[in-house]
């Protein structure tokens, strides 16, 4: 290598050399962390008599009785389903059509809501709208 | 060495060189894309092809750079250095990918053009953790591209070599700009350190490997002193190997001596091709053929065999009993200067 | 320097034959090098959302556009057992990285009624993820197919004020990219996308986590549900805290931005392993008050 080469070469690793590592490590110190929030949390709902129950990956369900006799389904959504418009339904037979929409169901949380009549349907079916298909179905007569 | 200019000169090395690199990048695409299928399978195909191209051309920057200081260290790596161009054109191009996905990726489709976009959508530069990773990336693919795009001998001897190698120096400036285009990037947004440590190793080898060279070259660069007649004492006979050279360095720049044949002579150690070490070569069919690229020069008057034009200086010697002494004065390049015979 | 026997020619046919073996022993070494890269980059990246993106393929679907808090289709799901029409919120956003504020006061012009009396059929790519959903009017305007006066003129936006001064923190990311386009679709390496979308006109929104990883998404309009997107740009895609009036309007939650008291960038954003909690409780579980659909601080009993 000839001398105006070296000469190069050592006055860009005094800086290279020098400051680059320098600025390395100051990024590498300086990976930044997610702030996490504190928030509220539902208490999941248990009936005193639950008339059913079914407890999966992604949701868990309750059918339970209030004291005023009406009857309340409790859906705890664990996972967001990975589908666009879900909603959920009850039947008798295991069939979407005639099927009584309950509610819609996005984020992971409780939702709700009580039954008109005063059984508990035979069928819970999750049902993704715009892509009509069936997510899961669940037998409550087994 | 051509005095016709073509895209490139192909020979059974580089062929086999290209061919050791189109397979080198096969393999770490494939390994790339089926890890990914298996491990990370709900990545897009856009972010796929980023990451690949870029942590591929990262890759190849860090064998590029390596190469250099591994043949000072060890002559084995030579032939690595022979066609390393192509390396780095084919380094650029992968960059290219990369950094022409990011920006159609992120920057396009959008209320700005996609080219202002790079330098506007974050504009922290006062800040060093918030600084515009993408910015750096640009124009180290800026310097990379200019590299690349002279890459060929037709810029090299038409620019000069000395300025064209302190262009092709920026490949330190376009390096600094890449690690720094990672660490406050890609590396800021993943929780695992992985980023960081991989490019850790990565500067601290080619660090160590400058520093090994360096320190190695520093031993033999101490000058010789003049004796009383102007002359510098440079060994004895023996000393220089059959068919190759000691080098000295004098005024500032370094001088072969050859022994072959039963003769010495004395040229300049710098190629005229890409200044690599005459001295570093061998004589082979009667000429001194440089380790780098095989440019040859007869020894007694340091002119390139015919077609080529190439000259480099040449030097008086003096053997006095079994010493050599080397007169520092050079003769123009091309000057015939009759070896001096070693009698036995 | 080794054996000097051999001396590498490159222009000759055939290296040496010492070198030639050294040269296939680096090579393989270095082939070695290249794979293990591939594994270790790949195998520790950070794992990538199942967001998606229905690219390619339109979706025909028929509800009320409203533009309140954001621009969004209100799509009904059915009756539930109370008798209330339960509807599914779509975010509308436009193709590329733009938004569509424009589109929507463009066709409410067009319109002799207000636009949330009429049902359209809106033809678009569904954007998914975590319990959010969007819908790109792949065609801008001509997504648009069909529009007919609705029955009824009840609103189709259910607004709960549950608390007048919330403070959040997370990162203000938008929701196109997130939910959908990028992966990732957050953090430092996405941040000049999501400023690009969000200058565009993409409604900001902040991600929120909690300790134990669950997501919380509130959509960032200002005081008069109008957008703020151009007021918050130097914000995006870092740590931010934010106060304002936290609303919930059906399936998503909006924060009214408290433009007096500035966005703070969180000091300090966090050393290397130490994590930032806030002691400040978010209670999003807030039975909340009613309020008017149509008017950012009024009660729905004043609401016309």
């Amino acid at each position: 290598m000839i001398s105006p080469l070296r000469r190069r070469h050592r006055l860009m690793w005094m800086i290279i050399g020098v400051i680059l590592p320098v600025l390395f490590l100051i990024a590498v110190f300086n990976v930044p962390e997610f702030p996490y929030d504190t928030v509220a949390k539902a208490d999941t709902q248990h009936f005193e008599q639950a008339a059913f129950q079914e407890d999966l990956e992604s949701f868990s369900i309750e059918i339970g009785k209030n004291n005023d006799g009406s009857i309340e389904l409790s859906f705890d959504l664990k996972k967001a389903f990975n589908s666009p418009a879900v909603g959920v339904y009850i039947s008798n037979n295991n069939d979407i059509k005639g099927a009584q929409f309950l509610f819609a169901i996005g984020d992971p949380k409780v939702y709700s809501t009580k039954l008109d009549n005063m059984s508990v349907p035979n069928n819970i079916i999750i049902y993704d709208q715009i892509h009509k298909k069936i997510l899961s179905s669940i037998n409550t007569t087994k | 060495m051509a005095h016709q200019y073509v895209a490139v000169l192909w020979n059974r090395q580089k062929k086999l060189y290209d061919l050791y690199i189109f397979l080198g990048i096969i393999l770490y695409l494939l390994a790339f894309i089926v890890l990914t299928m298996i491990l990370k399978p709900n990545i897009t195909e856009e972010a796929l092809i980023i990451r690949a191209s870029g942590s591929l051309s990262i890759l190849i920057l860090h064998i590029i750079l390596i190469i250099g200081p591994l043949s000072r260290l060890n002559t084995r790596f030579l032939p690595l250095l022979y066609n390393r161009r192509h390396l780095g054109v084919t380094m650029f191009l992968i960059a290219f990918i990369h950094g022409g996905f990011s920006i159609i990726q992120f920057h396009a489709l959008g209320n700005v053009n996609p080219l202002v976009s790079i330098f506007v959508s974050n504009n922290e530069y006062g800040d060093l953790l918030n600084f515009p990773f993408q910015t750096l990336g640009f124009f180290a693919l800026i310097i990379l591209f200019l590299m690349a795009a002279t890459s060929h001998d037709f810029w090299l001897t038409n620019l000069g070599p000395r300025f064209w190698k302190a262009m092709h120096m920026m490949v330190y400036v376009a390096y600094a700009l890449v690690i720094l285009h990672v660490a406050l990037g890609i590396a800021q947004s993943e929780p695992e350190p992985i980023m960081l440590t991989l490019l850790g190793i990565g500067l601290f080898t080619i660090v160590i490997l400058h520093l090994m060279t360096a320190f190695k070259e520093v031993k033999n660069d101490r000058e010789k002193s003049l004796n009383q007649r102007g002359y510098v004492l440079v060994g004895t006979v023996e000393e220089i190997p059959e068919n190759k050279a000691v080098t000295i360095n004098v005024n500032g720049e370094k001088v072969a001596i050859f022994k072959y044949d039963g003769k010495l002579s004395a040229v300049s150690n710098v190629c005229r091709h890409q200044n690599g070490p005459l001295g570093e070569g061998k004589i082979v069919d009667g000429c001194i053929t440089c380790p780098w690229h095989g440019y040859q020069y007869l020894p007694h008057n340091g002119c390139s065999p015919p077609p080529f034009t190439e000259k480099v200086e040449t030097f008086d010697i003096v053997l006095e009993d079994n010493k050599v002494y080397l007169n520092p004065k050079p003769y123009e390049p091309g000057t015939e200067r009759s070896p001096v015979v070693i009698s036995s | 320097m080794q054996n000097q026997d051999e001396f590498y020619i490159g222009y000759l046919p055939k290296a040496p034959k010492k070198i030639s073996g050294s040269l296939k022993l680096i090579i393989f070494l270095l082939m070695l090098i290249m794979a293990f890269v591939a594994f270790m980059v790949v195998a520790n990246e950070e794992k990538f959302d199942e967001s998606t993106f229905e690219y390619g393929k339109l979706t025909e679907l028929k509800g009320v556009i409203v533009k309140h808090p954001v621009p969004m289709l209100k799509v009904k799901m059915g009756i539930d057992p109370d008798k209330k029409e339960v509807y599914r919120s779509f975010i509308l956003v436009n193709f590329g990285k733009m938004g569509v504020y424009e589109l929507v006061d463009d066709l409410a012009s067009k319109m002799d009624e207000p636009l949330d009396q009429y049902e359209v059929t809106v033809q678009g790519t569904l954007i998914y993820f975590d319990g959010k959903t969007l819908l790109e009017l792949s065609n801008q305007s001509a997504s648009i197919i069909n529009f007919e006066k609705r029955d009824g003129t009840e609103p189709v936006s259910n607004f709960l004020t549950l608390q007048e001064e919330a403070i959040l923190q997370g990162e203000i990311i938008d929701p196109k990219c997130y939910f959908g386009v990028m992966k990732p679709g957050f953090g430092k390496v996405h941040r000049s996308c999501a400023v690009r979308c969000i200058s565009g006109g993409i409604p900001p929104v902040l991600m929120m986590k909690d300790k134990q990883g669950e997501m919380n998404y509130v959509l960032l309009t200002d005081y008069g549900w109008g957008p703020i997107n151009q007021k918050i740009l130097d914000k995006v895609g870092k740590a931010v805290r934010i106060s304002g009036q936290l609303q919930s309007v059906d399936d998503w939650y909006v924060l009214k931005v408290n433009e007096a008291k500035a966005i703070s960038l969180l000091e300090d954003p966090i050393h290397w392993g130490k994590d930032v909690y806030s002691n400040l409780v978010v209670d999003f579980q807030n039975s909340g008050k009613h309020t008017c659909p149509y008017h950012p601080e009024m009660s729905i009993s004043l609401c016309q």
